[in-house]
């Protein structure tokens, strides 16, 4: 015998090789490899045939001899895979009620979530785009006086050309102006654009894109005007034609347009249609070369590499020798803030930087996870009580040997199926509702601008809302053991019945919270509107104060006057809630050396109560043509002052010596977060200086006025387009995102309670299939239908119940919260969770009713004769 | 001809599995193409092969019997069909049409 015989080939590749090979082939193949070793043996000897055996076999795995796919397990798998799906899609079919609950329920919570996700993306994307969006920072102030800290965006004039030039790490600055409207004419077209002042660093610092001219020369020289695609469009037709074009600002200045830009993404700059030099600005406005003063913004932008945290702290006393109101009892440090995140963090609370849009952000945010959870735990409670049903189908399954595996995997692939419907829909209905959404929340928010990625976020959250919704049906139904579920004794208690009931509590307190909270916002939000503010803001009318108007404003006011409908006329810098200067350069008789009180200032002309329709309660109105510095005082003033007797007593306000003329009831002139401080009122008549008239006029025929106050305003001044505005609208636009936050928050609160109804629902149409015999036999015995009814309606109701009494309390203590932002403010209206809660526990019984009365009055033959 | 294309080695293999006849067992045919070719090929390539080949028709296969040497596993014993030998007539006509219209080799070389 040959010594082959005794030789074999190393037994582990071919272990290996008999998972991979194709069966079919593995004899042969087994025996060629077998006899090509003992030949190469016989050739080289054993070791090397065993090395090219081993590599020979390696050498087999070619798609041709492989399983396909890895393997005939796997082959099986997508057999069981394609299984799933059709078990499930004629499962969805069969139970159509059930499905279509199902879908609904999470589709709604789908599109909730999913325009919250829009909306916080676009939130957090303000801003983000500019290219040099890390190295921008925006300065603000702290100001320390009477033992207070006040902080503030608002910057001296020339801050950002001496930090400039102070400090090498400061590569580029400018400073920039809250928008402001200002008349532009070209040829015979007027119109009024907002727009802004900035410094020739601008364009540099953040991006633009240009249409035309480019950002080194949008704003180089104080001739250039750099204007928006619309406003070039509305005055040329397009940018080519306006580039190099003329424009006449304020009926005097002409500038050249050296630029169009467009703008690239939100911010918060807001829309700019124009931007100017800052030479421009300041000349306007001889203020700016007073360091005391305190209005524009700064940007800057640190040079590569600087640590912002190191150099935060060189300029934090810089303004000391530049303000010479600067002493112990009176300083102002400088701070910087990074700019990406100003847009959200915009709050000041006793000088620090606390919050802003960041908390809707946050509010949303989490409105979106209870929602989507509300409607996961509807999906599970659908889910695990329809599985019932299908609780002799796992039976069979588990006899014929189905592991637990393939059953959560079915499951998991039902639940999947599920939400990629839900999904699908809710991006259809997305797509449908997103208008009137940008709408609501003043967004331009479009699925074509969102990055690729966001749509694999979609995709992932929906299938991983099918998993977690299907994850508890899959494995309560795969664990059961098929010989109780022959035996039927899960019928008496079913599955985790508790699991249930706790899911519903759950789902029926957030709604209970959802629903209250929607009551206190609006009786706050209705308490703001309808409150007496103390000046009356109905039918007072701002219209600007500018060209050849103010020139002649007195002939406007004694022709004005003399219109049937016009009551008073004072000129001033604007309507009662635009009142925000404030200063401590207020001198009055008995003043403490150190007494830094802060006084809200605003100067007007004649008139000025009578047309705020304010309530004089000592003194007089003010007078037109006096030549004197007289002031009015609120109520508030007057107590900060500590004046017994205040009429006649002299005053100075920035070295104006005059005297006190009148005391006015306190009336609110900011927004209701805040309270009332002190206001002084001068008399002045310096009326170009002003900018603005109030009108009030008669509440009849308010179209004829407007329209006879146009005419007037166009004969006098022919250059400037009339324009005006109700302070009621103003007022308005005050609590706009307090409007936008209820209105959302209604909607999402229906979406809740319908979405939790739609469980309650789905769950008593399942009770009522799973009693239908009691039903019956109790009919049989002559039980009434509201007994039957009651019998149905009375676990849920007492699940009901207790959501009320666990969801109260936690409403309690967000409103309380919410409510605290408020100087003015409701008291915690308890009618509001005796209302919400009726409201929950009537649309369940109207749920629960509308199920049981059909089970009640269902013919007991029909149910009891199949036994 | 177009759609069942036979690839070089195929060819190769195809020829060795007729010459061979009824010992067209896959050890055989990858000795015959080793010994013709002077070339190592290893048992995968020569039953890819003959695989692919089987797939299209060219071959057909039976068991054959069992050896010691082979582990007490069954041979494969290879057989090609009358639309295989058609095809390798067709390519070696082929062949041979280029051939006579190649303008000679050596001459026009050196």
């Amino acid at each position: 015998m040959k010594k082959t015989d005794f030789i074999s080939p190393p037994r582990w590749p071919l272990r290996f090789l008999q998972h991979v090979l194709k069966s079919d082939y593995l004899e042969e193949l087994e025996g060629d490899m077998e006899e090509r070793f003992l030949d190469n043996v016989d050739r080289y000897g054993t070791k090397k045939a065993r090395a090219h055996y081993i590599w020979g076999s390696l050498k087999l795995l070619r798609p041709t001899l492989m399983k396909k796919m890895g393997g005939d397990v796997q082959l099986n798998q997508y057999g069981m895979f394609r299984h799933h799906l059709k078990i499930s899609w004629r499962s969805i079919l069969k139970n159509k009620a059930f499905s279509v609950l199902n879908i609904l329920g999470l589709a709604s919570g789908l599109l909730c979530s999913l325009l919250i996700f829009l909306w916080v993306w676009d939130e957090l994307a303000t801003d983000r785009y500019h290219e040099n969006a890390g190295k921008l920072y925006s300065v603000y102030e702290r100001a320390f006086y009477n033992g207070q800290v006040d902080g503030y965006y608002n910057t001296p004039a020339h801050l950002y050309s001496e930090l400039k030039h102070k400090f090498p790490e400061v590569e580029k600055a400018s400073p920039a102006v809250w928008p402001l409207v200002r008349t532009f004419a070209s040829g015979s077209k007027i119109f009024k654009q907002t727009g802004n002042y900035v410094g020739p660093d601008y364009f540099s610092m953040f991006s633009y894109k240009f249409i035309e001219g480019n950002a080194a020369n949008a704003i180089a020289d104080p001739k250039d005007i750099a204007i928006s695609m619309s406003m070039a469009q509305s005055f040329f037709g397009s940018a080519q034609n306006a580039i190099g074009k003329v424009l006449t600002y304020e009926n005097e200045n002409q500038f050249q347009v050296s630029a169009v830009y467009e703008e690239v993404g939100p911010s918060t700059m807001e829309d700019n249609d124009f931007f100017l030099h800052w030479s421009i600005y300041c000349k306007e406005n001889s203020w700016t070369d007073n360091w005391t003063n305190n209005s524009p913004n700064t940007f800057i932008q640190l040079a590569d590499e600087v640590d912002a945290a190191a150099f935060e702290p060189k300029i934090k006393n810089f303004l000391e020798g530049y303000n010479p109101n600067i002493d112990e009892n009176f300083n102002i440090e400088l701070y910087i803030q990074p700019y990406v995140e100003r847009y959200l963090h915009s709050h000041f609370e006793n000088g620090h930087i606390s919050g802003g849009r960041i908390e809707n952000v946050r509010i949303f945010g989490l409105i979106a996870f209870f929602i989507l959870l509300i409607a996961c735990i509807n999906f599970m409670n659908l889910a695990s009580a329809g599985s019932l049903r299908r609780v002799k189908e796992i039976g069979v399954r588990k006899v014929f040997g189905a592991k637990k595996t393939s059953l959560v995997y079915q499951f998991l692939a039902e639940a999947v199926l599920l939400s990629l419907i839900s999904a699908i829909l809710a991006l259809a209905i997305l797509i449908m509702v997103l208008p009137q959404f940008n709408q609501l929340a003043g967004k331009n928010i479009s699925l074509a601008n969102l990055p690729r990625y966001s749509y694999f976020w979609i995709l992932a959250i929906s299938v991983l809302t099918g998993l977690m919704a299907g994850s508890y049906p899959a494995f309560m139904l795969s664990s059961f053991r098929s010989l109780d579920i022959f035996r039927k004794k899960l019928r008496s208690g079913f599955g985790l019945r508790w699991v249930r009931q706790v899911l519903v509590v759950f789902q029926f307190s957030l709604s209970v919270v959802l629903i209250c909270g929607m009551l206190i916002i609006s009786k706050q939000i209705d308490y703001i509107q309808n409150k007496n503010l103390g000046f009356d803001r109905t039918n007072l009318l701002t219209i600007q104060l500018e060209g050849d108007l103010a020139k002649q404003y007195e002939v406007f006011k004694n022709r004005a006057l003399k219109l049937p409908g016009v009551v008073s006329l004072s000129a001033t810098t604007g309507s009662p809630l635009q009142i925000g200067s404030s200063t401590f350069n207020v001198i009055w008789q008995g003043k403490e050396v150190n007494d830094r009180t802060s006084f809200v200032n605003v100067p007007a002309s004649g008139d000025v109560v009578k047309t705020w329709g304010c309530e004089l309660v000592d003194g007089r109105d003010f007078k037109d043509s006096r030549k004197n510095f007289e002031y009015i005082l609120n109520e508030t003033a007057v107590e900060a002052m500590g004046l017994e007797d205040p009429i006649g007593k002299p005053l100075s306000q920035w070295g104006m010596d005059g005297m006190i003329v009148g005391v006015i009831k306190d009336f609110h002139f900011e927004t209701m977060r805040a309270s009332i401080e002190p206001l002084v009122i001068r008399y002045a008549s310096d009326y170009t200086q002003l900018g603005n008239v109030l009108v009030r006029i008669n509440p009849m025929n308010v179209r004829q006025t407007v329209t006879a106050l146009e005419s007037l305003h166009t004969e006098l001044n022919p250059a400037f387009p009339f324009q005006y505005n109700f302070t009621d609208s103003q007022y308005d636009q005050l609590y706009e995102s307090e409007n936008m936050f209820f209105k959302l928050s209604q909607y999402f609160s229906i979406l809740a309670i319908f979405i939790s109804c739609l469980g309650l629902f789905g769950l008593v149409l399942f009770m009522a299939q799973q009693k239908v015999k009691e039903i019956g036999i109790r009919k049989v015995l002559g039980a009434s239908q509201v007994g039957i009814t009651a019998l149905l309606a009375k676990d849920f109701l007492k699940l009901v119940t207790l959501a009320i009494v666990i969801g109260s309390p936690v409403i309690w203590y967000l409103m309380s919260e919410w409510l605290g932002n408020y100087e003015y403010r409701i008291n915690m209206p308890w009618s509001a969770f005796g209302i919400a809660a009726l409201i929950t526990a009537g649309v369940a019984l109207l749920t629960l009713s509308f199920q049981s009365i059909k089970a009640a009055n269902a013919n007991p033959v029909d149910s009891l004769r199949n036994e | 001809m177009k759609k069942n294309r036979l690839g070089e080695f195929q060819e190769l293999i195809l020829m060795a599995v007729i010459v061979l006849q009824e010992e067209a067992y896959g050890n055989e045919i990858q000795r015959e193409l080793e010994e013709r070719l002077d070339e190592r090929i290893s048992v995968g390539a020569v039953q890819t092969g003959l695989k692919r080949m089987e797939e299209k028709g060219f071959l057909t296969s039976e068991w054959g019997e069992a050896t010691q040497r082979r582990g007490g596993k069954r041979k494969r014993i290879y057989t090609a069909t009358p639309y295989a030998q058609q095809v390798l007539q067709e390519m070696k006509d082929v062949r041979a049409s280029f051939w006579e219209a190649m303008p000679r080799l050596g001459t026009s070389s050196a």
